[in-house]
């Protein structure tokens, strides 16, 4: 369950990490991985698929050592996508939660 | 595996794609690599974390080929497609080579429905020319088609009766208000009588002696206008309807391959997400 529900909201947490700024594959997967387990392998082609939606696209940064950097930023398809993605997202978890209290009360009712 | 190991494996893995694509695939895991030895990572440590190289590049290479063949639909784009979905590993070759097949009966049958096609659109417009323009003119040439035009405009008006010493006859009969025009041969050795009809099309054929009888009903009276227009109608429809239902087959296949490629990929990232 956990798993599945994590490779549908992936796409939601990285356009979400997107949206407080643009960033490298590098720094996404250890702001992700801060506060959730997430497969290095599974960026590259998950940034692909993103990019194949345009919801993100990207371009190099020079930096001073070394070869340039590709940075990530959100589109405005991206943005909007990441609005609808996150509305889903919160009636998803207030229905789980509605229910799971509706459980809980009648357990302790029954308990009592 | 180090660095160098891990992206001489994803290079070789990437040989289909062009090396545009490749390259910048490269680029984006040597830069991984350096981000992650700047953060004090070992080498191998970050290729352990970014699996299997081959993998990786059999699932990107799968993505391309779809990704090419939404944007243009050729038939070596599709193959491209058949090729890396076999190279995931799911649809194995012993399937392939049956969707092979269908795929070659698939292009056989919409050639075949584009030759009847093309020649109903031919034999349209050369009539259709003809009615308008008179050009190209059309010869009716087969002997029997001859004899009655001849009979009928330059032949006299009336019957003719002919009458031999040993009981010969010869009838041709000319009805003017059905249009049905006969002619009857008989003689001591059997009868000979040919008929036809004013539709223009049909005949009969009848031929009778001693041995016996052969019957020809329906006679063809060779090239007719009429006839000609429903063969080419007759094409036109084979042909469209024919080449409609290839197109509506072959775009179920292409959707449901790309379905079947799609799900393919999405077992791999959920394989994925359970060893991360």
């Amino acid at each position: 369950m956990k798993t599945q529900l994590k490779k549908g909201t992936l796409d939601m947490c990285v356009l979400a990490a997107l949206a407080a700024g643009d960033s490298y594959a590098y720094e996404l997967v250890s702001i992700l991985s801060r506060s959730m387990e997430v497969s290095e392998g599974t960026m590259y082609p998950l940034m692909r698929r993103l990019q194949a939606e345009a919801w993100v696209s990207t371009y190099l940064v020079e930096s001073a050592s070394g070869p340039s950097r590709k940075y990530y930023t959100l589109t405005a398809e991206g943005r909007r996508q990441l609005v609808l993605m996150q509305q889903e997202w919160q009636e998803f978890v207030s229905d789980v939660n509605s229910v799971l209290q509706l459980a809980a009360g009648q357990t302790k009712g029954e308990a009592s | 595996m180090n660095q160098q190991e891990f992206i001489s494996q994803l290079q070789e893995a990437l040989s289909r794609l062009p090396e545009s694509e490749r390259q910048d695939i490269v680029a984006d895991y040597q830069e991984y690599f350096r981000d992650g030895l700047a953060a004090g990572r070992s080498e191998a440590d970050i290729a352990a974390g970014l699996g299997d190289p081959r993998q990786l590049a059999r699932e990107l290479t799968a993505r391309h080929h779809i990704a090419r063949w939404e944007s243009r639909k050729s038939v070596g784009n599709l193959l491209a497609v058949v090729g890396a979905i076999a190279g995931l590993g799911v649809l194995n070759f012993l399937l392939a080579i049956p969707f092979l097949f269908y795929l070659w009966l698939l292009t056989m049958a919409a050639l075949a429905a584009t030759g009847i096609l093309i020649g109903g659109v031919v034999l349209f417009g050369t009539l259709a020319c003809n009615e308008l323009f008179g050009w190209p003119a059309m010869h009716e040439t087969r002997d029997m088609r001859a004899v009655w035009s001849a009979f009928e405009q330059g032949g006299p008006v009336g019957n003719i009766h002919i009458r031999g010493s040993r009981g010969e006859k010869v009838d041709v009969v000319r009805d003017a208000s059905s249009g049905k025009t006969s002619i009857n041969i008989q003689s001591s050795d059997g009868t000979v009588s040919l008929e036809r009809n004013a539709s223009d099309v049909t005949g009969q054929l009848r031929i009778e002696d001693k041995e016996g009888q052969v019957n020809i009903d329906a006679l063809d009276w060779g090239f007719s206008r009429k006839g000609a227009w429903i063969a080419s109608v007759l094409m036109l429809l084979l042909g469209g309807g024919g080449l409609f239902l290839c197109y509506l087959l072959a775009r179920w296949t292409w959707r449901g391959l790309l379905a079947y490629g799609r799900y393919q990929l999405g077992i791999l990232d959920k394989a994925r997400g359970l060893d991360g």
